[in-house]
């Protein structure tokens, strides 16, 4: 009996001109909940990736139940008994939750070549009872939650007998009861020996579920402990490498700032948004709150322009805006920071200088109607952005698909704030950020306001918005049902401000300290 | 997930520099089996002659391509310029208005082309499929489906037969075009928001780009450089011919795919393009040369292209 389901020895991964894992040293138990914590950066990904075969390692050696073993492949670590799960499950959107569980299988067959539905049907039943899960397998797989397409990825992993389950970021847009059931079925799996390598940056998590923890900084193995025998303080501290504090300080104070942006009875054609009024001061930031499906976001687009607008009006700077779309609302000196960066704020395959000139090259042309950009001129504002906000890159010229997602929000950043917009509109910006980089943009939105420009931020994050803002907006159902006109209001009201009208589900995690 | 093949150091070089370091080695192959013809400089001249229109075609191939899309009907669109100047000129329309309307209506059309697909949304490749037949149509119906020749000006054959010094006028062309789509991809606001919009549409527009009209744009100089490389053909052959264009469709896209594997992370770009036609070009000649049978041209151009892109896959995806 072998006790050590994989064994990392001394695992280094290199790429061009970067450490990626630096002598990973780790040991994964059978039936054990290993959680993996780190920043952004700091390795996790690679980790998870040499493990599931996505990556060959440069140097060290892999024990697979004590003996070594190489991965090439992912197809060769899940015959292993190696299953990964990634945030962006691998799903196909238009089959049925019964031909997703045998995606990648022989699926079971009447004679050769033929598919028999009923027996296909018949095992993902089964699998279904043996677990106790609740999930519709007749649906297609892009009518489900998130959550029970994680339950789906599980199943797979079983009927594939894996006995290592890799969970990338699992609870990412999952709600309270999802997260309960997923750690229930997980805790279920433990006792029958399977084991679990957890990847999250919710601390919370991983003190309710997990045995050990391991925590990576920028590749290296800082260390592995029992879950028992350490703290969240302490473990956000050997991540950050320095001992961080919970609390961040206030906003820089409004002061009389003049109104900056009105907002009068906003609305969208698709009834997302229902009438909202609000103002905005130079300077101020106000925290937008409130649960999944309130409205935030649709709130954003709509003054961005690109959502249709039923009626309402909205003024900036004493002049109407007109919110037709997103090239006006940049033009009167709007920027929004979208909530999927990867998707919508950067544009992967360019440079770093390229993204953060994209919407201002009008101002490096070397003659007013020859539409050529001055090189050097663009490098060196590019170059300045840079180091004001410390992003992490090799140079200018560094494609934004190789920086972390903390460097590339900061870079969305970099991009609005080197063209001088007024109003910043952003949406959930320390999503999937790692606690350093977070403090580092909460510093930057600081340095934003001082500058003059106003600022709307929608989080899930309660915690974040009661630190961050001057004002923290509630809306519920499409409405802004309350402003608090004070930094010093209780969570608890908030809270019970969104639960009065709606039930449902917490929009984020609360991170309380 | 996909797999990631480990590279030695010394692959990294033949990933990055595959296909100059493969056309380096057509070169020195067929310069070998046929010193006294291929590598002569009446060839070579020769060479960037055959090649000139299957660039300059397959330039207006790399804008569309660096925004994403794709445009099927610049074959048709070839055969309808050199038809349509061939057959103004021979009714005594002044060659220099001949021209300015068939390249003018060509980029009418092009933009044509690009409302339809930015405005309804419609896939290019259904888009342009159905807009390349149509005009197809409209080119044998202006022709009766004859070929046009006889009673051209002297002056319209300068384009496709001239000299200046002892380099032919189609390779000048060619070379200026090259240099200029080079420069407009590279250096100016409008280049760089094609390749912001190639590389994502959505955060492109979110940032301040007017994707819907520079798409559009980018359509409209591809229709554009597909009418003059017809146009240039019919002046090189002394006739129009209803399909003529037809046969550089393909081979266009083989030299912008080629030409995407010269750099790194893929992208389309002009000098790359120059590079794909050139090896496409010399494979031809060299063989036309060796004597060996036009279909085996076909066979070997189809599976450089392929390795090609194959060299360029290996050990991408990291990150």
């Amino acid at each position: 009996m072998v006790d050590n389901l994989l064994e990392l020895r001394e695992i280094t991964k290199l790429f061009p001109g970067v450490i990626a894992l630096d002598k990973v040293t780790l040991t994964i138990r059978r039936g054990e909940i290993h959680a993996l914590v780190g920043e952004n950066g700091a390795g996790k990904t690679t980790l998870v990736k040499v493990i599931s075969g996505a990556y060959l390692p440069d140097r060290g050696t892999m024990l697979w139940q004590g003996k070594p073993t190489v991965i090439h492949s992912p197809i060769q670590s899940q015959a292993l008994g190696i299953f990964a799960i990634h945030q962006h499950r691998n799903l196909v959107p238009f089959f049925s939750g019964y031909e997703n569980l045998f995606l990648g299988r022989p699926y079971p067959q009447k004679v050769r070549g033929v598919l028999d539905w009923r027996k296909l049907r018949e095992k993902g039943e089964q699998a279904k009872r043996e677990l106790g899960i609740e999930v519709d397998l007749a649906l297609p797989a892009q009518e489900l939650t998130p959550a029970q397409m994680t339950l789906i990825e599980i199943m797979r992993a079983l009927l594939v007998r894996a006995q290592l389950i890799i969970l990338d970021e699992p609870t990412a847009s999952l709600s309270e009861n999802e997260v309960q059931a997923l750690f229930t079925l997980i805790r279920v799996l433990r006792e029958k020996d399977t084991s679990f390598l957890y990847v999250s940056h919710r601390l919370e998590e991983i003190f309710l579920l997990a045995d050990r923890v391991t925590v990576l900084r920028n590749g290296r193995l800082v260390e592995t402990r029992e879950t028992t025998q350490t703290s969240k303080t302490e473990l956000i501290a050997l991540m950050a490498g320095e001992k961080a504090g919970h609390d961040f300080p206030p906003p820089p104070p409004l002061g009389d700032a003049p109104v900056i942006l009105s907002v009068h009875d906003l609305a969208t054609m698709d009834g997302k948004v229902k009438g909202v009024n609000f103002d905005l001061r130079r300077g101020e930031i106000l925290g937008l709150f409130g649960l999944v499906g309130a409205g935030r976001t649709e709130l954003l687009e709509a003054l961005y322009g690109i959502r249709p607008v039923k009626k309402g009006s909205v003024i900036l700077e004493g002049k109407p805006v007109t919110l037709r779309n997103s090239l006006q609302a940049i033009e009167t000196g709007l920027a929004l920071v979208p909530e999927d960066r990867v998707r919508s704020g950067v544009i992967p395959s360019l440079s770093v200088r390229a993204n953060i000139a994209l919407p201002i090259l009008e101002r490096f042309r070397m003659v007013p109607w020859f539409p050529v950009p001055h090189r050097g001129r663009e490098k060196q504002v590019v170059w300045d952005m840079v180091g004001r906000l410390r992003i992490k890159t090799a140079g200018p010229e560094q494609r934004v698909a190789s920086l972390s997602g903390g460097n590339q929000q900061k870079l969305v950043l970099a991009k609005w704030m080197a063209r001088g917009a007024k109003v910043f509109l952003c949406d959930e910006p320390t999503h999937g950020v790692d606690v350093h980089a977070r403090r580092e943009i909460y510093e930057l939105l600081y340095q934003l306001v001082r500058q003059g420009a106003a600022m709307i931020l929608v989080s899930s994050d309660l915690s974040e918005i009661l630190t961050v803002s001057h004002r923290i907006g509630v809306m519920v159902g499409g409405r802004l049902v309350k402003i608090f006109e004070h930094r010093e209001v209780l969570a608890q009201e908030v809270l019970s401000l969104c639960y009065g009208e709606e039930s449902g589900c917490v929009a984020g995690s609360m991170e309380n300290s | 997930m996909r797999r990631v093949v480990a590279l030695p150091a010394q692959w990294r070089i033949l990933k990055h520099y595959g296909t100059l370091i493969a056309l380096l080695a057509i070169l020195a192959g067929f310069s070998l089996l046929s010193p006294r013809v291929f590598p002569t400089p009446a060839n070579v001249i020769n060479i960037t002659r055959q090649i000139s229109l299957l660039t300059i075609i397959a330039i207006g191939a790399t804008l569309v391509m660096t925004v994403g899309e794709f445009d099927l009907s610049i074959g048709s669109m070839a055969s309808f310029g050199g038809v349509l100047a061939t057959g103004l000129v021979v009714r005594h329309v002044p060659i220099a208005l001949s021209l300015l309307v068939s390249l003018g209506i060509a980029f009418l059309f092009g933009l044509f082309n690009g409302c339809l697909v930015t405005r309804f949304r419609i896939f290019s490749f259904i888009t342009t499929l159905s807009t390349g037949t149509i005009l197809s149509g409209f080119t044998f119906w202006y022709t009766g489906g004859a070929t046009i020749f006889g009673g051209i000006p002297d002056d319209f054959l300068w384009f496709g037969q001239g000299i200046i010094g002892s380099v032919p006028v189609p390779t000048v062309l060619m070379f200026l075009v090259v240099g200029l789509f080079w420069f407009i991809l590279t250096y100016t606001e409008f280049g760089r928001r094609l390749y912001a919009i190639g590389g994502n549409p959505l955060a492109a527009q979110l940032s301040g780009v007017n994707v819907a009209r520079d798409k559009t744009f980018a359509f409209g100089y591809t229709a554009l450089l597909a009418a003059a490389t017809g146009i240039i053909l019919a002046s090189r052959l002394g006739s129009a011919h209803p399909t003529a264009g037809g046969s550089l469709f393909l081979p266009s896209y083989a030299a912008v795919f080629l030409g995407m594997t010269t750099v790194k992370g893929g992208y389309p770009n002009a000098w790359g393009t120059f590079v794909g036609s050139l090896m496409i070009g010399v494979i031809a000649n060299g063989l036309t040369i060796l004597n060996v049978p036009f279909y085996l041209q076909d066979i070997v151009t189809g599976m450089i292209v392929v390795l090609a892109v194959i060299v360029q896959s290996l050990g991408e995806g990291r990150g």
